[in-house]
């Protein structure tokens, strides 16, 4: 006698032909598991990623790069790239000039095809997805518009491929400051007015993950403030929120993690806080009557000793940088070799400068000459 | 004839603008970011151009059909709406419109370049079969596979003692074919590319 087995539908197929539908059985149960976010290949790919200590309810939000790479006939926009953007934060997106980072976005936005790898949002790729404004809103270049077209008549066919209600239309439209504007024609917005509109069209669906390309750009002084606080209102009522950028300091001011990338290649992915941390780059300035027998024995310790410009390190009483020793350490050696201190202070490195150092490698398209 | 050719040109026009409209503009970015199923956008633009077309181009059949029998009936040679070659000019004429149409979509779909899509509609609707003579046996089968050569088999009653004739289940089987590579050209391969 046969034991009944959970899998029985398999064994019967020994006998009798296999009833018409194990296909169907086969591409459901597949689908199911593909559905339920199962992805072999990204599993061991962010060893810096616990998944443990992100909520389970998160992973849906979760962007995902794995092992990504784009090639552009000879050009490698992106090489190899792995890192996660998680929910309830905002995460800047930083490089210089041709890092790669539209490339990136274009690729989890499933607009472009990846080379190799892959990029997916809670598991799935974008592509898969039969609608998208409802999981994913996204502004990548807010010239993607039809010019003849007024803004509100643009959004509301977005809305309506949708499935969204078209009262919706008026309420982004005066979330970002166009309502005034809602009826004329696209073509004839400012640089920063189809900015807002790129805004309006990803909020439209209210998703739960939002993707921005350089958002600031174009955008008038209050606009940027705005920009700013609606970004972290979004990571705080727990959306997963990607801002692109190629200056630092307006990431500081809003992001609270960071991915940096250059040449393609993934440079840094930690929070900023980390990245401020990153102490080479600290300096201390000081001034003592005694430069000379001081400067040789900051030196001696290892660290690096700069002047002002022009003035000589052995000019008593002029202050001077140094780099590679904290301001502790320093106030000891002069303390222990009774060296008078004028002025003892410490600067802690802008993340501009961890960050023009961390990409002074990769920085591909470099002006040149001092002109 | 004339009247037929313009129709098909528009209609191929209009085909070719309602995609790359969203091409050239960019817009198709924004679009397929909304709608990540391509397939389903370009499967419901063709449906709308198609319908659409389709029902200007039963228009222009009708009306220029009651005017022409209108002329003709003053000579005693007119022909009933009911007469099954009058009904076959009826349904070939509405059909060429969104023939056309989806041929110069499927340009679009190909090239995403204003020039390069209204070159190859003009060359494929109207340019290769004037070039073409038929009075070779080579050349009648080449014009034999084109669109308007097809629909003018369908319309006009006589073949006047055509050297290479041919049937109207093969015209319509060539009206068939060019639809349905057209669409597939819209719908299928394309969809994949970057953009
Ligand atoms: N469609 C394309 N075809 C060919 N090369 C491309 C294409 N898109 C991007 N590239 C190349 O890939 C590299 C990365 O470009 P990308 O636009 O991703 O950079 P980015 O980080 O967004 O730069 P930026 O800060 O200037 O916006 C560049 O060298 C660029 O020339
Ligand atoms: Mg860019």
């Amino acid at each position: 006698m046969r034991r009944v087995h959970p899998r029985s539908y398999n064994q019967r197929g020994h006998g009798a032909a296999p009833g018409p539908y194990w296909w169907a059985m086969v591409v459901s149960s597949a689908s199911r598991l593909y559905n339920s976010g199962w992805q072999p290949a990204t599993r061991n790919c962010h060893p810096w990623t616990d998944l443990r200590d992100t909520p389970r309810r998160h992973d849906q939000h979760m962007i995902e790069v794995c092992e990504l790479t784009k090639q552009y006939g000879k050009k490698r926009a992106v090489n190899n790239l792995s890192f996660t953007v998680h929910p309830g934060q905002v995460t800047g997106f930083l490089g210089p000039n041709g890092a790669g980072k539209t490339t990136t976005l274009r690729i989890i936005l499933g607009l472009h095809r990846a080379t190799s790898g892959q990029a997916t949002i809670g598991g799935r790729a974008y592509r898969d997805l039969p609608r998208g404004l409802r999981h994913v809103g996204a502004l990548i270049d807010a010239g993607d518009v039809h010019g003849g077209r007024t803004a509100e008549a643009h959004l509301r066919a977005l809305a309506r491929s949708n499935a969204i209600p078209r009262s919706r239309v008026n309420d982004v439209l005066d979330i970002v400051g166009l309502g005034q504007a809602a009826g004329r024609r696209i073509g004839g917005y400012s640089l920063g007015m189809r900015q807002r509109l790129g805004i309006a069209t990803a909020l439209l669906g209210d998703p739960p993950v939002l993707l921005f390309d350089e958002p600031l750009n174009g955008l008038d002084p209050e606009g940027v403030l705005w920009v700013r606080g609606l970004f972290q209102r979004l990571a705080a009522e727990g959306r997963t929120v990607l801002v692109s950028s190629h200056l630092m300091s307006e990431m500081e001011l809003t992001a609270t993690h960071l991915i940096v990338v250059g040449r393609g290649e993934l440079l840094a992915a930690e929070s900023v806080d980390e990245f401020a941390a990153r102490g080479a780059g600290r300096r201390v300035t000081v001034r003592t009557p005694d430069n000379a027998r001081l400067t040789s024995l900051l030196s001696a310790e290892g660290a690096s000793v700069e002047t002002a410009e022009g003035a000589s390190v052995e000019t008593a009483g002029a202050s001077f940088t140094v780099t590679g020793l904290g301001a502790d350490r320093i106030a000891e050696i002069a303390f222990a070799h009774r060296i008078m201190l004028y002025e003892l202070a410490e600067h802690p490195a802008t993340l501009e400068e961890a960050f023009m150092e961390l990409t002074s490698g990769s920085v591909e398209y470099q002006a040149g000459g001092d002109r | 004839m004339g009247a037929a050719t313009v129709l098909a040109l528009g209609a191929g026009a209009i085909g070719a603008i309602a995609l790359l409209g969203e091409y050239t503009t960019g817009m198709i970015r924004t679009t397929f970011t909304a709608v990540p199923a391509r397939r389903a956008v370009l499967a419901a633009k063709a449906v709308v151009i198609a319908g659409s077309t389709a029902a200007f181009g039963a228009v222009v059949a009708v009306a220029s059909f009651g005017l022409t029998q209108g002329i003709l009936s003053g000579r005693d040679s007119a022909v009933g709406f009911g007469d099954p070659a009058a009904l076959r000019l009826l349904a070939a004429t509405a059909l060429l419109a969104p023939l056309s149409a989806l041929v110069g979509m499927g340009m679009a779909a190909v090239f995403r370049n204003s020039a390069l899509t209204i070159v190859a509609t003009i060359t494929l609707l109207f340019m290769l079969p004037s070039l073409l003579s038929g009075r070779q046996h080579l050349g009648a089968t080449i014009l034999h596979m084109m669109v308007l050569p097809a629909w003018q088999r369908l319309t006009f009653v006589d073949t006047e003692g055509t050297p290479w004739p041919w049937t109207t289940t093969g015209a319509w089987s060539v009206l068939a074919t060019w639809a349905a590579v057209a669409t597939g050209l819209v719908v299928l391969p394309w969809n994949r590319r970057d953009l």
